[in-house]
């Protein structure tokens, strides 16, 4: 195949050497020629991701206790509570971060997976947009988790109100998280490979 | 002149001639094949990046150092820092949350700063060659783990779910958050990968 292998981190080209790993001349990160077991390891953090996904959305991220009583939230009920008391727009805020985000990257990722292992190279142009596009909004849906960190240190009014975190938050947390990684793992230059017969590096 | 490059996003080995390949030249070239952006190149020296990083440091110590909001409920007040903030988090039995939020709002951020700024002056000064890959490789491992652009709409969404229950000042470390993130804007800018080694061989322009 190719003689040159090119730093993912510096993006300088180095000429191919047969030892088994080779690092990069200028910035010293160690270089392959595509990442290695990418599709598994992305297949593997996709499917936790997706696993972790049903009680992120189903169990309750926080709980707030009032002198009216107590009161469980999950992430779509924080985002009915937005719309509820009029913030348009940081309903629509957390609902994309929060919701859209997530099931999105799921699927976009499962889209590239397949793309990737069976060589739709038709569709490469298209598909690696998608994933750079994956890669870059991925992070904002942290932004639950730091509104959730923010709430539960500022209300602790011993007896008027307390917000405490819950377990859903630390499963939604731990999707953000293993699709982040899911997405650092793919390897968006096995989109353009040719198919096995050209000698793949799968 | 011309010189070979390959797209990190589709492996294609292309030929850069004409204006682009000249070293010091700025200018944005776009893969042939994908369209991901294959170089980017500003003019310029280690001056304003530095400079831009160096500011960056005292605005994250403020944005760390002081309450982000405090809050007035019956006469009494609240206020947190984000590393108090943090604590409550861990208090709560929440461990690994407080370790997600603390590696991406204060390690992360702080490593790729101090690396950043610490490269570029070496860089600056012409010491330090041998130590400058090293710095590089641990820039851009924290820079990927910094989130304060989320954080910091995280806390314009909490600062309005407050503001429905009790009256919210915005405290001064929330402005720092705001000076650092232009700051950090601007300086992404002024440097790329490119210009990085650019600069660090020698600075031809």
């Amino acid at each position: 195949m190719s003689v040159f292998v090119a730093c993912q981190r510096c993006g300088q080209l180095a000429r191919r050497v047969a030892t088994p790993s080779m690092a990069c001349p200028r910035c010293g990160t160690r270089l392959f020629l595509r990442k290695p077991a990418s599709l598994q390891r992305t297949l593997a953090y996709l499917i936790a991701a997706a696993v972790l996904y049903i009680p992120a959305n189903l169990l309750p991220i926080m709980h707030t206790a009032t002198i009216q009583g107590d009161e469980d939230d999950t992430i779509m009920s924080g985002v009915l509570v937005l719309i509820h008391s009029g913030s348009w727009p940081l309903a629509a805020l957390v609902f994309f971060a929060s919701i859209m985000v997530p099931i999105l990257k799921l699927l976009a990722l499962s889209v590239l997976l397949l793309a990737a292992r069976f060589r739709w190279r038709d569709h490469a142009h298209a598909l690696g947009r998608l994933y750079r596009l994956v890669e870059f909004v991925g992070r904002w849906s942290l932004l639950d988790i730091y509104v959730l960190t923010l709430l539960v240190a500022l209300v602790q009014l011993q007896a008027l109100a307390t917000i405490e975190p819950r377990a859903g938050a630390v499963a939604f947390a731990m999707v953000v998280i293993l699709t982040i990684l899911a997405a650092r793992s793919f390897d968006p230059r096995l989109l353009w490979d040719p198919p096995p017969a050209g000698g793949g590096a799968r | 002149m011309s010189r070979l490059i390959t797209c990190l996003h589709c492996d294609l080995l292309q030929r850069l001639s004409g204006a682009e390949a000249e070293a010091g030249a700025a200018g944005v070239v776009h893969c042939s094949r994908c369209g991901a952006e294959l170089l980017h190149a500003h003019t310029g020296s280690a001056d304003l990046p530095l400079a831009l990083a160096l500011a960056c440091i005292p605005t994250f110590l403020i944005a760390v150092g002081f309450p982000l909001v405090s809050m007035n409920v019956q006469g009494a007040t609240v206020a947190t820092t984000l590393p108090g903030a943090i604590v409550a988090l861990f208090r709560h039995g929440m461990a690994f949350l407080a370790f997600v939020v603390f590696v991406t709002t204060l390690l992360a951020p702080a490593a790729q700063l101090l690396f950043l700024a610490g490269s570029l002056l070496l860089i600056r000064f012409r010491r330090g060659a041998p130590h400058i890959p090293l710095m590089f490789r641990f820039w851009a491992a924290f820079h990927e783990w910094g989130m304060l652009d989320v954080l910091m709409l995280g806390m314009l969404v909490a600062l309005g779910k407050l503001a429905a229950i009790a009256a919210v000042v915005p405290g001064p470390a929330l402005w720092a958050y705001a000076g650092l993130l232009v700051l950090m804007a601007a300086q992404r800018t002024t440097l790329s990968t490119h210009d990085f080694w650019r600069l660090s061989e020698g600075g031809r322009t």
